[in-house]
């Protein structure tokens, strides 16, 4: 018995010794901030300075904030872009690469996902060079096109910028999804595909039954990723719009930054730090809940 | 067979035409980095340099502080690369290989890390980084980094882990190893794939990082590569041509890495996906 406490004792100093390294990282990166954050968005902070107590008032406030909500609103559209736009085309074409042969399929696999790559900072000032209205891609090729009626501001003008923005978003996001649906669509077990064929399942009707049920897990992934992608949007509006015009495009964490670090109301800004937070959290459980996905295991 | 031709063909024109969507940019990048400022006004989607701009470059690498901001980067990658891959090799084995009580509630709420953006921990922690006087230095950058990273690799490399058989693991405790020495010397190397894959999309993550950069650091000292695009635009922003050559240099590294290992990164989140 005293040899088996023995045993267990030097198993869990082992245990610990591994694991302390990691986990204090872990929680000096990100817990001890975010607990830190909770405890800020109950002060009236401003700068560096932490103000006094103020309880939930910060959060109330934030309830009350148009700008906030249309940054919700503007994010959970950005979620639905990702989910019924961009994994639906690269689930089709993570289908059909597979058609064209070994060489063929290493060819545009490499080419669709060269843009993840790259910094976001660069393919978003891209971006906002191609949506110049005056040399910019897009006006160029309505112009080649004869469709000069068609041409505008795109970033300025207050009916096409948020769609704008989305458009840049979803293109930039897109080649992550096309290499996460590929890996998926690849590990898809074949003989189950020949098997139904030869029962007589065809196309759509072999997908919906059969395809769908199989990838739903992984499905789930993809639908918490997107969401709170979408809610981190940051980069993309901050070097294109900055929000504007009119705050139209502003997105949550791009608000967050514009509290915390162009006006500086710092307990305001961690309030929506922690709402912006709790939402990523509870994607994340509620997905990974309704498939039963336990990655632990 | 005639049929399942004409298939193929409209799928080869039908990539050929998203490919190009995908990579556009990228040339235009390259194509407008090589142009007079000038010439950005001059009408059509490519544009043939008279004659290619070599000056743009040049002047990127000394106005955008090149150089010393390319350094910054590379010491912040590796460090953050190496420890990453050093946590996440021996964090996996005590969630996988080990058994202990609060294994699968500790390893859940590191996982859901993943998660969480590290966007939310921007304001707490640029307090913190004052507080504690590293705000302007490597350890604002590498803290962060190597915080955000390991969950991910984790989650990849706990999915490889367990494709590795635990006879292997018991017959190297019955020659004697230790388990740090079962660790490095056995589990290590079985796990190269996915450790080289995870090395590679920490690389990509770090090498690209620009929001906790941007935030974080205000001396030129500590800078990383990211931040010579907007020090070129704020004081340089008139000269366009140069601002692409800059984001050139900055995108050009990353392409070479992607190049020489992207079958790994492919490898390696299917490694990771695998459910053992």
């Amino acid at each position: 018995m005293k040899e088996k406490t023995r045993k267990t004792f030097r198993k869990y100093l082992e245990v610990t010794i591994i694991i302390l390294p990691g986990l204090l990282f872990f929680v000096g990166g990100i817990l001890f901030p975010l607990m830190r954050s909770l405890k800020m968005s109950l002060y009236s902070a401003s700068g560096l300075d932490s103000g006094t107590f103020v309880g939930l008032q910060n959060y109330q406030t934030l309830m009350k904030d148009k700008i906030f909500w249309i940054s919700i609103r503007n994010a959970a559209l950005l979620a639905l872009g990702y989910i019924f736009i961009s994994h639906p085309i690269a689930v089709v074409i993570a289908w059909n690469i597979r058609k064209l042969g070994d060489r063929m399929e290493k060819l545009f696999r490499t080419l669709l996902f060269v843009p993840a790559v790259i910094n976001v900072i660069v393919l978003v000032k891209i971006w906002a060079f191609m949506y110049n209205p005056d040399f910019g891609s897009i006006n160029t090729l309505l112009r080649m096109l004869g469709l000069d009626s068609l041409t505008r501001n795109w970033l300025s003008d207050l009916s096409t910028a948020l769609p704008s923005v989305i458009v840049m978003a979803i293109w930039i996001g897109w080649s992550w999804s096309f290499l996460y649906d590929y890996v998926a669509v690849k590990s898809l077990p074949q003989d189950v595909f020949e098997a139904t064929r030869v029962d007589g399942a065809h196309g759509f009707q072999l997908h919906f039954r059969i395809t769908l049920p199989m990838i739903l897990p992984v499905i789930s992934v993809f639908f918490a990723t997107a969401i709170i992608n979408a809610f981190k949007t940051m980069e993309v509006v901050m070097l294109s719009t900055d929000g504007g015009p009119l705050n139209t495009t502003q997105f949550v964490a791009n608000y967050m930054y514009l509290r915390g670090f162009r006006t500086f109301q710092t307990g305001y800004a961690n309030a929506i730090s922690i709402v912006f937070a709790l939402i990523c959290i509870l994607v994340t459980v509620l997905f990974f809940r309704l498939t039963k996905n336990d990655i632990t295991e | 067979m005639k049929k399942k031709h004409l298939y193929t063909r409209i799928w080869m024109i039908i990539f050929v035409i998203i490919s190009a969507i995908q990579i556009y940019p990228i040339i235009y990048l390259i194509d407008f980095s090589f142009l007079k400022t000038s010439d950005f006004y001059v009408s059509g989607l490519f544009k043939w340099p008279s004659s290619p701009q070599w000056g743009n470059y040049i002047n990127a690498w000394t106005n955008g502080n090149v150089p010393r901001f390319f350094l910054n980067s590379v010491v912040v990658c590796t460090v953050s690369i190496a420890v990453t891959l050093f946590l996440v090799l021996t964090l996996s084995y005590a969630f996988i290989k080990m058994q202990w009580h609060g294994r699968k509630l500790l390893f859940g709420i590191m996982l859901l890390g993943m998660m969480i953006p590290p966007h939310t921990t921007l304001i707490p922690n640029y307090g913190l980084y004052e507080a504690l006087g590293i705000r302007d230095s490597y350890l604002s950058m590498i803290i962060p980094y190597i915080a955000f990273n390991v969950p991910f690799g984790l989650f990849l490399m706990a999915g490889y882990l367990k494709t590795i058989p635990d006879s292997i693991i018991e017959s190297a405790k019955i020659d004697g190893c230790g388990t740090f020495q079962t660790i490095f010397s056995i589990v290590g190397p079985l796990t190269k794939p996915a450790l080289s894959s995870i090395g590679i999309t920490t690389f990509l993550n770090c090498w690209n990082e620009y929001v906790m950069a941007s935030t974080f650091l205000s001396k030129d000292t500590y800078k990383t590569l990211p931040l010579s695009i907007t020090k070129f635009t704020t004081e340089h922003g008139a000269d366009l041509a140069s601002q692409f050559a800059v984001m050139s240099i900055v995108a050009i590294p990353a392409i070479i890495v992607y190049f020489a290992f992207s079958e790994k990164i492919t490898e390696g989140i299917m490694a990771g996906s695998v459910k053992g």
